[in-house]
């Protein structure tokens, strides 16, 4: 994970994970260990990423019914 | 104030070099590897009890327990008899944070084992409480009040908690990548895991917050994950032990490492946020035996689970001004606030146990100092009421090993506790060299647990080292009386209860604790007996063999020495005294290549070893390999700059053997003068046979530095052989110089004013205190100055603290003092083995025939059996 970065210079509300060469990071929605150990960003990032998922979810079987 | 400093101190509970070294070489550690590459790494000497809360509390403050106040796991409410998981309530001292917070600085506290409540502080301070999740996910995890400061960012830092419920197969398979095959309703490491990566998860999320988010000159962080992966999964970490199933071998060996590369990898983004400008320093507060080492069986008291810590933490600094890729030596926990302290420019306190780490830096910085920073300072937090949470995390301390299950009985579990407490306590009192102040405690205790060996063993080493022997022998007899007495009882009980009871052999433990006794009294032949006794015993542990050889060694028989050297070496390959010691009797009786080999040994083992790279300088030296000479010599001043023989070592080679004179001045010129001259100096208490050893090296040939001003007397009929300039040695003590090479009596209080221009060798008139005093007493009643006996205790006292202070004097400078215990009573009863060990130590010749005819007996006046008036 260590070739990934973070935006420095965005507030604690931005949690996306961009790497140096600026592409943006596919965030796994079961989480890694790499998340955790970035630290408050990752993990904000994979939540947000496991709650839009687990929304589409929810969608897809409203969507279904 | 150093405005420009940046300091981030990252704690890694129990990370060991041992584990982390072949790690760092396959590449598994990138980001510790680089800081290591770029800066100072050690080892990182710890206290005894290696207990967590106690060692992180003297990592922040600079002191030991017995002056923080922070003595376990737990803490006692003497009023309410309630037991609490140990919080800042005890602190009496000022942690380096609140130094700093008062100083200006902008600092951040996360996770300090302990540090709840959090301090009102400079900053943000995360209490140790914040991280345990107690509750299932399903249930509202609340935050205990006092676990944030400022109290409003307890919303903010609650949403950064992570639950092991919300970890997946994604987290968990790093660590175990079978978890398929993990029957999770027989095994519980699962849990376990997911909760140790959980916390420092957590931990780790509130840190890179606060560096990435808030302005910050300091800031602190611990993981306990290293320690809590170690306690629960090192039993399983390659290679496999024998008694380790092959399945749980082959699921969870790959979770310390895992640990470990988690590790590394928050490490590298808190180096990623700190960024280059910013000094950082990353500690453990002692290592974890990832080897044979590992222990099978835990003793079940409070500091059990502390037997798997070995003695050397890790520091590993990096930064602007900080050395690139170099070592540093004898650093110790206690030595991180004071070295934090000078990097901010601030003055270290007179009162702290420690000292700044000079080398680590490229341009050694000034050092100020303060008598203390602890002026109207009571404690650190405000009592907290006892609370449901309370209960949660003393189980959770339970559930870790960390702590034994508490008793069922409130009242008894209190009991236990305080006696706990208080063993921790006298164990750092004995670590800090206060022998007096642990004897009072372990008095106490033994009174309550006389059976306890663990105590009595404590004791005795306490009475030893305040040279109160007839109290050892006593102390070993009341312990034997007393298990025998425990052991009925149990006996009883269990025939009650239906249940087995094996008789446990309670005379290897008093044979070694006798045999101990008389090492201390520098009495190899009585200690042999009993080791022996404890050998033909079958017992193999508390390294015997080592021991026995140390014996043989003092006896001048190598080739004994050797042979259970090599039989200790046997047993425990990793031993790198037993090493030593093969080496030192291999050079001894003139094997100075194989002597060569043992020290290597000795010292790739452990390579903090001042003393081993010192003899080995001394076999290269006889097999005329200079160059190996001059490395081990100066390694061995690296480590000990205070050991002036290597110094000389190093100068002759230059001097003498490679003909560079150059070379050879600076060392020259750092050595002492007259370091190589020697005097001779009988001391002890008034009255304890200073004037009998006088005469006996008197009459033995040796030339005395006396006046004869002092006349013979009815208490002294021989003569004092005193010097009268020896009283006023603090104050002038240029006479010494006509002292060389004579014998001089110095009597003890005035040891510590040598100067350590000149060599010693001492021997102290040791005799039974009650004695001496006895003696006194009789002898101020001959010159009329008292007409009856009296004893006062607080003279006793002071003639103990005296005997003390000598001895530590003599510790502390070894490279100048060398010093030999003769009992008075044992040179009266047996003369010829104390005249044997006198002459043996003193290396000159002496006539030991006439040394025996100088000893009379009539005198021995004043013994214990005499009545003493209160």
């Amino acid at each position: 994970m260590k070739e990934k970065s973070n935006e420095k210079n965005s507030g604690p509300d931005f949690y996306g994970i961009t790497a140096k060469d600026g592409s943006v990071f596919d965030i796994p929605a079961k989480g890694s260990m790499g998340l955790l150990a970035l630290g408050y960003r990752g993990l904000m990032a994979w939540r947000e990423k496991r709650n839009a998922e687990a929304m589409k979810k929810i969608q897809k079987k409203s969507e279904c019914k | 104030m150093n405005r420009s400093r940046k300091v981030l101190l990252i704690g890694w509970d129990a990370a060991d070099w041992k584990v982390i070294n072949p790690l760092m070489d396959q590449g598994l550690m990138p980001n510790l590897s680089r800081m290591v590459e770029n800066g100072t790494i050690g080892n990182l000497a710890t206290l005894d009890p290696p207990l967590s809360p106690m060692l992180w509390t003297s990592i922040a403050t600079g002191v030991r327990p017995y002056k923080h106040g922070i003595t376990g796991f737990t803490e006692l409410d003497e009023a309410t008899k309630k037991i609490k998981p140990v919080t800042l309530r005890n602190r009496k001292v000022k942690a380096i944070w609140n130094i700093l917070s008062e100083s200006g600085y902008k600092t951040h506290v996360v996770g300090w084992w302990p540090s709840h409540p959090a301090e009102a502080i400079n900053g943000i301070m995360v209490s140790n409480f914040y991280q345990r999740a107690a509750r299932p996910i399903s249930e509202p995890w609340l935050m205990k009040p006092g676990t944030i400061y400022p109290e409003n960012k307890s919303g903010l830092f609650g949403t950064m908690r992570i639950h092991p419920g919300e970890l997946t197969e994604n987290h968990i398979s790093a660590f175990v990548p079978q978890i398929g095959k993990v029957d999770q309703k027989k095994e519980k490491g699962l849990q376990a895991l997911a909760r140790i990566i959980a916390d420092n998860a957590t931990v780790h999320a509130a840190a890179t917050y606060i560096l990435e988010f808030e302005k910050w000159d300091f800031a602190a962080v611990y993981y306990d994950g290293i320690d809590h992966f170690n306690h629960a999964f090192m039993k399983f970490h390659p290679p496999r032990q024998k008694h380790i199933n092959e399945n749980s071998f082959e699921l969870y060996k790959e979770v310390v490492t895992g640990g470990y590369r988690f590790h590394d990898m928050m490490l590298g983004r808190l180096l990623q946020l700190a960024g280059d400008e910013a000094l950082v320093i990353l500690i453990s507060d002692h290592g974890f035996h990832p080897d044979h080492l590992r222990k099978i069986m835990l003793h079940r008291d409070l500091a059990g689970p502390a037997e798997e810590h070995s003695r050397y933490g890790i520091i590993c600094a990096k930064g602007p001004g900080i050395k690139k890729d170099e070592l540093i030596y004898g650093a110790g926990l206690l030595d991180i606030t004071p070295t934090l302290l000078t990097v901010f420019g601030l003055p270290v306190a007179e009162d702290m146990d420690g000292k700044p780490l000079l080398s680590l830096f490229e341009n050694e910085p000034e050092i100020r100092r303060i008598p203390s920073w602890n002026n109207n300072y009571t404690r650190a937090g405000e009592s907290q009421p006892f609370g449901e949470s309370d209960q949660e995390a003393l189980k959770q301390l339970i559930d870790l090993g960390y702590i034994e299950n508490i008793h069922e009985n409130p009242e008894n579990a209190f009991a236990d506790l305080t006696i706990e407490n208080k063993y921790f306590l006298a164990r750092a009192y004995m670590d800090g060299g206060k022998f007096a102040e642990a004897k009072k405690l372990l008095i106490e205790l033994m009174e309550q647990r006389p059976w306890e060996i663990r105590i009595v063993s404590l004791l005795c080493q306490c009475y030893q080292r305040m040279l109160e022997f007839d109290q050892v022998k006593h102390t070993i007899e009341s312990y034997h009386d007393a298990a025998l007495k425990k052991q009925k009882q149990l006996e009883e009980e269990s025939k009650q209860k239906e249940i087995k009871f094996k008789k446990s052999d309670i005379q290897p433990g008093l044979n070694l604790m006798y045999a101990s006794m008389y090492i201390a009294q520098q009495l190899p032949d009585k200690a042999l007996h009993f080791l022996q006794k404890v050998q033909s015993s079958g017992f193999t542990g508390k390294k015997l063999n080592l021991r026995i050889g140390n014996c043989y060694a003092v006896k001048k028989q190598w080739q004994s020495a050797m042979d259970y050297y090599r039989k200790e070496i046997e047993i425990n390959f990793d031993d790198p005294e037993a090493h030593y010691g093969l080496g030192f009797a291999s050079l001894k009786s003139g094997n100075a290549a194989g002597a060569v080999e043992h020290f290597l040994d000795a010292v790739g083992l452990q390579f903090d070893f001042a003393f081993a790279h010192y003899h080995l300088g001394e076999a290269f030296l006889k097999l005329s390999d200079w160059q190996n000479a001059l490395r081990a010599y100066e390694v061995c001043l690296r480590q000990e700059p205070g050991i002036n023989k290597a110094r000389n070592r190093i100068a002759l080679i230059y001097r003498e053997k490679l003909r560079q004179p150059d070379k050879a001045i600076p060392y020259e010129k750092s050595i002492p003068e007259n370091l190589n001259e020697v005097i001779y100096i009988v001391s002890g208490l008034p009255r304890s046979g200073t004037s009998m050893l006088m005469r006996m090296l008197e009459q033995g040939g040796m030339e005395l530095f006396e006046d004869r001003k002092r006349s013979p007397d009815l208490s002294n009929p021989h003569g004092y052989f005193e010097h009268h300039a020896v009283k006023n040695i603090a104050n002038d003590s240029r006479w010494l110089e006509q002292a060389v090479g004579k014998a001089i009596k110095i009597v003890t209080p005035l040891i510590p004013f040598l100067p350590l221009r000149f060599r010693y060798k001492i021997i102290f008139a040791v005799r039974d205190l009650d004695e001496i005093m006895l003696s006194q007493q009789h002898m101020l009643r001959h010159s009329g100055k008292k007409d009856k006996l009296e004893f006062s205790v607080k003279i006793r006292q002071s003639y103990e603290s005296m005997h003390q202070r000598a001895l530590d004097w003599c510790n502390r400078n070894q490279s100048n003092v060398r010093f030999l215990m003769v009992h008075y009573g044992d040179v009266v009863r047996n003369p010829l083995n104390s005249v044997r060990s006198i002459s043996g130590f003193l290396d000159i010749p002496v006539d030991p025939e006439k040394m025996i005819k100088a000893i009379d007996p009539a005198l021995y006046r004043s013994k214990l059996t005499e009545k003493i008036t209160e």
